[in-house]
């Protein structure tokens, strides 16, 4: 009686995560990527940020990038391309778009071409979203339950070490599905990188106002972000060079 | 005035060579050492006849003093059988008063034909200024003044046309002149020319024109540094850079010369634009030009090849003019065309044929057309844009496709490139849509469906556990206390074994069993038989081997009584007698 109840609550907490954003960002997804289609880029801009406020998702940061792009706002566009590719970090389309873009900018931002094996682990881990690996992780949980129950339970030494062996196993893999499910959850949520959206940035060598200007960067330009003091945070490009900047001059990925 | 005579010499050698040059032709001039005289400074004139002889009018000398003159000489020469005169008068003079002063020209008849030679103009300095005509001022003064004021070396930008259009050509000559007799050039430095698309006609070496040019009356040597063909590229009034012109004098085994830095004039370019209205192919080419098209076959087979040669031939820009644009049938393989040029490069400017190859190979039977060709040209002589239309000329091909020689060659394909970039199109399925911000992972929910399972195993296998256990554990204690009632219901025999006395022994194991039976059946002792401890014992459904085990062990302390026993058989009947308890204990209720 106590399982069932278990069994219950569980579905029905579930079922709350699986709802579908409201029909109302549906709508305004819908007529914005109409109106791109007609060429009106304002308009279709508006609509996917009305329904960015309900909703998310990789189509929908790629299309706000588009929009962006097509209206000449290559910060945004850049700052939202990069979001797409928290949802899919190996989107063709979204790269292609984002490579064009970042030849727009001031800065000259080498990226070091990724390893297709790289890739494939990249899309493996991330691709599919936290919420893939939350839900294998417990399956393979349910698995290692029933088997090392079926151990216990039976009698023949056949279905006893095919039990204690599949129970051993299932229970590795409710831990690494877990890891990997931990790991593409932060890599969603968690933003190490940001863009610069000021017009032309001097990244000083301390977090003070008077300190040496190091280098000079320009919007659209891409920081990894590695620490914070107030209301400085400490960056890194591409190159290796870090220094420090306000953080009202970024905007986090 | 050492320095002086030497001059003379020299003009009287180089005026030799005139006339050798020149053996056979009559030849009158004036000349002056220089034009530019400071007061109180002799110059010289000098009238020269070439294989001729006349009479000289008088000439107006009245602004100045003869100081001598005219002094007469004759020098004859003869080259290759040709006889070559010379006949020169010269005037010394001072001038009196400074300004500008005309002489001349002086006029002759000779053998009744009249020649004059050109006004010169000398200009009279006041005195001390400056001694410009340095070699011949008699003192060594030269050598301190400003290289760049030094009338006797002088280099001069000459153009071929001041106006001209887009693309028009202009002759630009780089002249020396130079009245030093040892002079070595050590830097040139030419203008770079913005704005103009130049040719340079090849020059090995530059020479010595062999006449002298007369520069207002005074006679400088005369070399073609460079010539160059221009071609402006862009309207507007440009203005050429002056040349910079490094050269070394008067160099000799004892005296290291001297270094002169001249600059030249810079003159200005007017471009024009073409005029507006341009016909549709104009694609710049400017000049006299003409062109005309020829296909070496108008019927061939499959595969097999035609020539279609362009030509463009006049005067004008032709280096610059390239392939014109053709649209061929689809179904022809064309090459991209062979260019040739037959230009040649000279002071009168660019001319030739520049001609188009085109190598066209049908590839299919049909009736084809190469479309009509429209070359059209500026003509800056005229001002006006001309054209020539050439075709269109039908081709016939007969055959198969895939026949002939290169059957089986596939053809060449254009590859698809991109024109122009352009971010890809957007994602229009709103099912990709999520919530916004909700994640499974790491709520409680989450945490709770990984670890119930485990959690629920575990509870179960401890429920499943414990409840064994328990089991176990109460005949454990049951029997355990079984064990204990036995050995206190014996604890007296035990007593009578441990002090060797059987016959006690044996009375009190009876005692003990019956007392025992007579606590567990409920039956007093009064009624306790042995019929009734069986019906008792059956009625509890005690196994018949355990009732006979017990009938045998009262049969055998009855018989002990009677009949002595052995120790060891005493001890091992305790023990039979003492399991005998428990069992009968876990037995009965």
């Amino acid at each position: 009686m106590r399982i069932l109840a278990f069994i219950l609550l569980f579905f029905s907490s579930v079922s709350v995560l699986l709802a579908q954003p409201s029909g109302n960002a549906l709508r305004e997804f819908e007529l914005g990527t109409e109106t791109y289609r007609e060429g009106n880029y304002e308009s279709a801009l508006e609509h996917f940020q009305k329904a960015a406020e309900q909703a998310g998702g990789f189509a929908l940061e790629y299309n706000l990038a588009n929009s962006f792009f097509k209206l000449n706002q290559i910060p945004e566009c850049i700052l939202h391309y990069e979001r797409a590719l928290k949802y899919e970090p190996s989107n063709e389309d979204a790269l292609y778009n984002l490579q064009l873009a970042n030849d727009l900018i001031v800065d000259r931002i080498e990226t070091l071409p990724r390893s297709k094996l790289n890739r494939w682990w990249r899309s493996f881990r991330f691709g599919m979203g936290p919420s893939a690996w939350t839900w294998l992780s417990i399956v393979f949980s349910l698995g290692c339950a029933a088997l090392f129950f079926l151990f216990y339970v039976s009698n023949g030494i056949g279905w006893k070490r095919f039990g204690f062996f599949g129970g051993i196993i299932f229970l590795i893999a409710t831990g690494l599905t877990y890891g990997l499910a931990q790991s593409a959850y932060a890599f969603r949520t968690a933003s190490k990188s940001a863009i610069v959206f000021t017009d032309k940035v001097d990244v000083k060598s301390e977090p003070r106002d008077q300190a040496i200007q190091v280098f000079v960067l320009h919007t659209g330009s891409k920081v990894s972000l590695l620490g914070e003091e107030g209301e400085w945070v400490e960056i890194e490009i591409a190159s290796g060079s870090r220094g420090w900047m306000l953080r009202t001059d970024l905007n986090e990925i | 005035m050492k320095k002086t005579g030497r001059h003379i010499l020299l003009c009287g050698f180089l005026s030799l060579a005139l006339g050798a040059v020149n053996a056979q032709e009559t030849r009158f001039f004036m000349t002056v050492n220089k034009n530019q005289v400071v007061l109180n400074d002799n110059f010289q004139v000098r009238i020269t006849f070439e294989n001729g002889r006349g009479n000289v009018e008088p000439i107006d000398f009245s602004a100045f003093q003869v100081i001598a003159g005219p002094n007469l000489s004759t020098a004859s020469q003869i080259i290759q059988g040709a006889v070559s005169t010379n006949y020169t008068m010269t005037y010394f003079l001072r001038p009196i008063k400074t300004g500008k002063f005309t002489l001349g020209p002086a006029k002759t008849v000779i053998n009744g034909k009249n020649y004059a030679t050109e006004a010169i103009v000398v200009e009279v300095l006041s005195g001390g200024s400056t001694s410009q005509q340095s070699p011949q001022s008699g003192g060594t003064s030269n050598y301190t003044q400003q290289p760049s004021a030094d009338k006797n070396v002088q280099i001069i930008i000459e153009l071929s046309k001041r106006k001209v259009y887009i693309g028009e050509q202009i002759t630009a000559r780089y002249v020396l002149l130079t009245r030093y007799r040892n002079l070595e050039a050590t830097d040139t430095r030419y203008p770079t020319l913005p704005g103009f698309w130049s040719e340079e006609i090849k020059n090995d070496q530059s020479t010595w024109e062999p006449n002298l040019e007369m520069v207002n009356g005074v006679a400088y040597r005369k070399a073609y540094l460079k010539t160059q063909i221009l071609f402006p590229q862009r309207a507007g009034t440009s203005k050429l850079e002056p040349i910079e012109f490094t050269c070394r004098v008067d160099r000799s085994l004892f005296n290291p010369g001297t270094e002169i830095k001249v600059k030249s004039n810079a003159p200005s370019i007017e471009v024009l634009a073409f005029p507006t209205g341009s016909p549709k192919g104009f694609d710049g080419a400017v000049g006299n030009l003409n062109f005309s098209a020829t296909v070496s076959r108008t019927e061939v087979k499959v595969n097999e090849a035609i020539d279609l040669k362009i030509n463009v031939s006049g005067s004008g820009n032709l280096t610059l003019i390239g392939a014109p644009k053709m649209e061929f049938p689809p179904d022809f393989e064309v090459y991209d065309p062979e260019i040739k040029d037959r230009i040649s490069i000279n002071a009168g400017g660019v001319n030739g044929t520049r001609s188009f190859q085109y190598l066209i190979i049908p590839r299919y039977p049909g009736s084809y057309e190469i479309p009509e060709m429209n070359f059209v040209w500026f003509n800056p002589a005229k001002a006006a844009y001309e054209s020539v239309r050439q075709g269109p000329y039908t081709i016939q091909v007969t055959g198969e496709a895939g026949q002939g020689a290169i059957a089986g060659q596939t053809r060449a394909r254009n590859k698809v490139s991109q024109s122009a970039q352009d971010i890809r199109y957007i994602y229009t399925d709103s099912q990709s849509l999520e919530v916004k911000n909700a994640y499974f992972f790491g709520s409680v929910t989450y945490y709770t469906a990984l670890g119930s399972p485990l959690l629920l195993l575990m509870l179960v296998l401890f429920v499943r556990r414990r409840r064994d256990s328990m089991a176990q554990n109460t005949s454990l204690v049951r029997r355990r206390g079984a064990n204990k009632m036995a050995k206190g219901r014996l604890k007296s025999a035990k007593k009578a074994l441990d002090h060797s006395d059987d016959k006690l022994f044996y009375a009190e194991v009876f005692k003990a069993l019956y007392g025992y039976l007579s606590d567990k059946l409920n039956i007093p002792l009064s009624h306790l038989t042995r019929p009734t401890i069986l019906k008792a014992l059956q009625d509890q459904n005690v196994d018949s081997t355990l009732s006979g085990r017990l009938q045998g062990a009262l049969d055998t302390c009855e018989m002990a009584r009677f009949a002595p026993v052995t120790d060891v058989q005493s001890n091992s009947f305790y023990g039979e007698t003492v399991t005998l308890i428990e069992k009968l204990e876990s037995n009965l209720k």
